[in-house]
């Protein structure tokens, strides 16, 4: 789930923004809310043509309904670390960077790597998640280029995580530990790993792997906590107190 | 240079040097107290704040001062200010040197003697190729004469560092160990594609950077005379290994690639190789630091033709 900056854009900054920048960055904001919208109808799609619990749980034929603009919206946003990196927007190009690489390890790292892991409720949890999570933010940032910011939408914004971001995370991790399961016998492990002996004398399993990425996951209190705070200091502000 | 005073004694605020505010008051101190005496008060009165973890500077900004210098020397019997910044938790150098250098040595020998809960029950009873022993021996012999060399051979501006270093150098050395130790020790080790002739070679580069690397830590040693701050150009002696101060600043580092660059070759492994890498990025910094305050030091006479690390390139 995507931090949200904590820094408003100031008029007096978006003025100095080349008209080019707000055209390219209104397209790239525009193509993947269009994206987003497409991949939450697909996946609303799927699941509501599922006729037993065994169908919700395996989620059969979701991956491959949203495989293809999942991997191209999901995999674009690295250019979001360059806009960073190159002052298009005001964000820390690590921090974006590292918000954006869990997502991306899911959807190649484990989903893509490990196609049993497709069959998971877990994978309609975490693309829900995101999409609604994206399609406001992509949204806001759009509308943001030219000074218009609906309060519902920011509202919005800062709001929805609270149910969307653990949502997300439970999601990711019922993925990751069905990739985990479907990995873990011996024969499977190895077309999955790097085994000895070779040549260069190394190895890599990827079960264990796995097993150091849920550990990550123990971030998530600290960040959830985190995005209250952020969401205190935007929408308890007054119009009147915004820096114009 | 203010004469000797007896009577003159003064009130010394001490400021914090980042932010605001005053840390303590010391009443009634001569202009010819040093800085280390001055520790010793301020301890007195704050006894969390050891002489260890006091560091002293006569502006906000700056660079600290030394123990050995007086009041008088810095003016602050005139300003009657000095301003104060907390090292944080100290450590003692021979804590340190048993953490970051003997861990790894036995961690090493640990993972050598193929324990069951690594490599499981049967590992032990299955022959070990003699590029593992030789590694195994590379590797102690390398941790043993840094920890030497800390006893005997460098001389330390500090006599302490803070203790959050030590938690991430651990890290890193406990962690390669771990990583490179594990795969040569390991029962499906495969020995270099180039058979003998390929270990003997790694093993000898290795060898002669080891010697290399001792030889310019003698060198640094018998620069700079002990109890004096003097800063001195290095410059090789009668040792021919030690004509790489021609091309680099740092020769020390430069020898301490090569020794773990033949090991990786000696032990054809990856992890040994990452673990060269890491420490390559390391001591590019540290390099291009130190070749950058000799300049900064000696703007003319310092040999322009010196790079910091890698001879020609940087």
């Amino acid at each position: 789930m995507r931090i949200m900056d904590s820094k408003q854009k100031s008029t007096t900054q978006k003025q100095s923004l080349s008209t080019l920048t707000t055209y390219y960055l209104l397209i790239y904001n525009s193509i993947l809310t269009v994206g987003w919208t497409f991949i939450l109808y697909e996946t609303i799609k799927q699941v509501i043509s599922y006729k037993s619990v065994d169908d919700l749980w395996k989620c059969h034929g979701l991956w491959n309904a949203i495989e293809i603009p999942l991997k191209i919206c999901q995999t674009a946003a690295f250019l979001e670390v360059v806009h960073a990196m190159f002052g298009l927007v005001r964000s820390n190009p690590m921090i974006v960077f590292i918000q954006i690489i869990s997502r991306v390890f899911l959807v190649w790292g484990v989903a893509n790597y490990i196609p049993h892991a497709q069959l998971s409720l877990g994978i309609f949890l975490a693309v829900t998640a995101w999409s609604i999570t994206e399609i406001i933010r992509y949204a806001y940032y759009a509308l943001n280029l030219f000074q218009v910011s609906p309060q519902l939408l920011t509202w919005c914004r800062y709001s929805f995580f609270i149910v969307l971001y653990p949502l997300g995370v439970t999601g990711e991790i019922l993925t990751i530990i069905k990739a985990m399961q479907t990995i873990y016998p011996e024969i499977v492990r190895n077309r999955y790993s790097i085994v000895l002996p070779n040549k260069f004398n190394f190895g890599f399993d990827y079960f264990y792997f796995l097993c150091v990425v849920l550990l990550a996951y123990t971030y998530f209190p600290t960040m959830y906590k985190h995005m209250f705070k952020q969401r205190a200091k935007t929408l308890n502000t007054s119009p009147s107190k915004k820096i114009q | 240079m203010s004469a000797k005073n007896q009577g003159n004694t003064f009130r010394l605020e001490v400021l914090k040097a980042r932010g605001n505010g005053v840390l303590t008051s010391i009443d009634n101190i001569s202009p010819d107290t040093t800085i280390a005496e001055l520790k010793k008060r301020v301890a007195q009165q704050k006894s969390q704040l050891y002489p260890d973890r006091q560091s002293y500077r006569a502006e906000p900004t700056g660079k600290s001062v030394k123990d050995t210098q007086k009041l008088s020397e810095l003016n602050v019997d005139k300003t009657k200010k000095i301003y104060f910044k907390d090292l944080g938790p100290q450590i003692g150098w021979s804590t340190v040197f048993v953490a970051e250098y003997a861990g790894p040595l036995f961690m090493y020998l640990l993972f050598y003697i193929r324990p069951s809960f690594i490599y499981g029950s049967s590992a032990g009873s299955k022959p070990m190729h003699f590029a593992a022993h030789l590694g195994a021996a590379c590797w102690t012999f390398h941790y043993a004469k840094r920890i030497l060399e800390t006893l005997f051979v460098h001389r330390f501006s500090h006599s302490t560092m803070p203790l959050f270093n030590l938690f991430k150098n651990c890290s890193y050395y406990w962690g390669f160990t771990a990583l490179v130790s594990y795969f040569v020790n390991h029962p499906k080790y495969t020995p270099p594609s180039f058979g003998y002739a390929q270990i003997y070679l790694g093993l000898a580069i290795f060898i002669l950077n080891e010697i290399g690397n001792l030889s310019i830590h003698l060198l640094l040693r018998d620069l700079r005379p002990a109890g004096t701050n003097q800063r001195r150009i290095p410059y090789p002696n009668k040792n021919p290994l030690t004509n790489l101060f021609h091309l680099v600043s740092c020769p020390n580092y430069t020898y301490e690639i090569g020794s773990w660059l033949g090991f990786s070759l000696m032990t054809q492994t990856l992890t040994a190789l990452l673990f060269t890498f890491a420490g390559t990025v390391q001591m590019t910094i540290w390099a291009t630091q130190k070749h950058r305050a000799y300049k900064k030091d000696f703007p003319d006479k310092y040999p322009k033709q010196r790079k910091a690390i890698i001879p020609f390139l940087i």
